[in-house]
């Protein structure tokens, strides 16, 4: 019942057609603003690039934003009180809240690896099967990585309000994918044992960042760091989904 | 009470998990990789704004005065410091002689850029403080970092860095700039797509070259040339013939008539000026094997002097 609601209401507010427009156009846009008459070659490369830039930018942009917004009005206007009294569980009125967002983020994601398949593809048939492989492992740890953080936004959003949800959310994401590779820079001319726990500690979501793989075409992860990065935001998305559950409020 | 206590397990076994990949990513390998969030340093996006960035170091290397004219710097100002092999870091072709200065000087009547060159003129009499004058040179030289690493293969990038290294007035580098010319020189070798990466590879090339007759010329115990010289110059003049030979290419292919103008006009004096350095450095390493067979010592000391003068020149 919720999730036809959140999915009703997220078509009817049409915000979702200007994201996908978005995902869809930019990327065979902004190529054209590299120096690419110099060197054509670039074309291919800038494309994958923009289309995985994006697809970070839209979901932290505009997706959790739409999942705070959702925590928060469900819960100010009562419709979680009133999934309650008809016996839905707490965990089923989050995940139908969730699983509403995920259909754009996976159709978003669907974009991205549809333009880097088919339009950025090498020629080479060695170059191309690996360049499929590496599209493919960065999809799947985009999903590990924005899924729970889509979950918390919405649970933030219905204990706080959206504006402050998202902007914790945003912030946490920000933080992980682009400040810690400066953190750890930090940390290499200085001695600071708070900040170097603070460090471990932290959410390295910048490790599911391949852009660089597709770019210079580094070609596929390898299985055993495959495996330990996927072992590593599964364990994380437990912690984002639990501390999300604790987080959650079905009534302001 | 049971659901939640579930979902503290279950936050407590994903943190367990997280934790021993996290140990077990360690011991996978723990060489530092630069940060370069979604590739942009180094890629087509990075030349981009590397290029965007030369206004920024433009207008730092000029105090802040960047949008005047020759004509209309008052001779209260202080003058421009060379701090590259053209005139300023910003893309050659804002000099008065090209057609862009044209361009600017038709501009001029522009109410919007007499404004833009009204906020730009400084209208204080008395000259900069030198610690501000150290504090810009400092923050021009982050500036000139920060740009390099986003395209290490822009010779108009590569070129003010390695002068704004070597030629400083507030304290050169020398082993910093060799390092520099060096690593350019590499990573050009890596990666020799398009006109502009050869041209900025045979520049590093002369400049390692430079550097190695400068060492010999002060007697230095490290200098290297001429044998060492053998090799970078040898490199300078593949970038070259490849540059000859991919302008060739894109001449057929329509590709060369793809750039503007401007900007072929630009490569292609470039070209010819990283070709006439080559041709000095090549007369002065052909002197010194001359004299080593006995033959003339006039023309090494001419050659090495024309050398060195062309280094000065830039």
């Amino acid at each position: 019942m919720l999730f036809r609601l959140a999915l009703s209401t997220m078509i009817e507010r049409k915000s979702f057609v200007l994201a996908l427009f978005f995902v869809l156009t930019v990327p065979f846009a902004l190529p054209y603003l590299t120096p690419w008459e110099e060197t054509p070659v670039v074309i291919e490369p800038a494309r994958a690039q923009a289309a995985w830039a994006c697809l970070w930018l839209v979901t932290l942009g505009w997706l959790f934003y739409q999942g705070s917004d959702m925590g928060w009005r469900y819960s100010a206007n009562g419709l979680f009180q009133y999934a309650k009294s008809l016996g839905v569980s707490k965990w089923s009125r989050l995940c139908q809240l969730w699983a509403c967002g995920m259909i754009f983020l996976v159709a978003m994601v669907a974009i991205a690896l549809a333009i880097n398949v088919f339009f950025c593809r090498p020629h080479q048939a060695d170059e191309a099967r690996m360049w499929i492989i590496t599209c493919f492992q960065y999809a799947g740890l985009f999903l590990l990585v924005t899924s729970p953080l889509l979950f918390l936004s919405i649970a933030l959003g219905s204990r706080f309000n959206s504006a402050a949800a998202y902007c914790f959310v945003l912030g946490i994401s920000v933080y992980g994918l682009f400040a810690l590779p400066y953190v750890e820079l930090y940390l290499q001319h200085a001695t600071a044992p708070l900040l170097s726990l603070f460090w471990y500690l932290s959410p390295h979501y910048h490790i599911a960042d391949l852009t660089s793989r597709l770019v210079f075409r580094m070609g596929p992860m390898d299985m055993t760091a495959m495996g330990m990065m996927t072992l590593y935001f599964l364990g994380l998305g437990l912690v984002t989904w639990s501390c999300s559950y604790l987080m959650f409020k079905e009534q302001k | 009470m049971k659901t939640t206590l579930v979902t503290l397990m279950a936050g407590i076994f994903g943190l367990a998990i997280a934790s021993s990949a996290f140990v077990a990513m360690g011991r996978y390998g723990h060489d530092h990789v630069p940060a370069n969030p979604l590739a942009i340093a180094d890629s087509p996006y990075g030349q981009m704004l590397a290029r965007l960035a030369k206004n920024r170091i433009n207008l730092l290397a000029h105090s802040g005065q960047a949008r005047w004219t020759q004509e209309e710097r008052p001779a209260a100002a202080p003058p421009k410091r060379r701090i590259g092999r053209h005139q300023s870091a910003a893309a050659p072709e804002q000099h008065s002689a090209s057609p862009a200065g044209e361009l600017t000087t038709n501009w001029s009547h522009d109410w919007i850029d007499q404004m833009l060159n009204a906020k730009a003129r400084r209208s204080n009499p008395n000259p900069m403080a030198v610690i501000h004058l150290k504090y810009l040179n400092k923050e021009m030289g982050q500036k000139f970092a920060a740009a390099y690493a986003l395209d290490p293969t822009d010779y108009c990038i590569y070129n003010s860095y390695f002068m704004y290294l070597k030629e400083n007035q507030w304290g050169s580098d020398r082993q910093k700039a060799a390092e520099l010319a060096l690593a350019t020189l590499k990573r050009c070798d890596r990666k020799m797509e398009g006109p502009v990466p050869t041209l900025t590879g045979a520049a590093a090339a002369l400049d390692l070259a430079f550097i190695a007759i400068e060492d010999a010329r002060r007697g230095s115990k490290t200098a290297k040339a001429p044998h060492a010289c053998d090799v970078v110059v040898r490199l300078a003049e593949k970038y070259l013939n490849e540059y000859t030979a991919l302008r060739a290419r894109a001449m057929t292919t329509g590709g060369w008539e793809r750039l503007s103008e401007e900007r072929r006009k630009e490569l292609d004096g470039y070209a010819d000026f990283v070709t006439r350095q080559f041709q000095m450095i090549k007369a002065w390493k052909d002197g010194i094997v001359l004299s080593a067979n006995g033959i003339g010592h006039g023309s090494v000391t001419v050659a090495a002097t024309n050398a060195e003068s062309a280094q000065e020149a830039r």
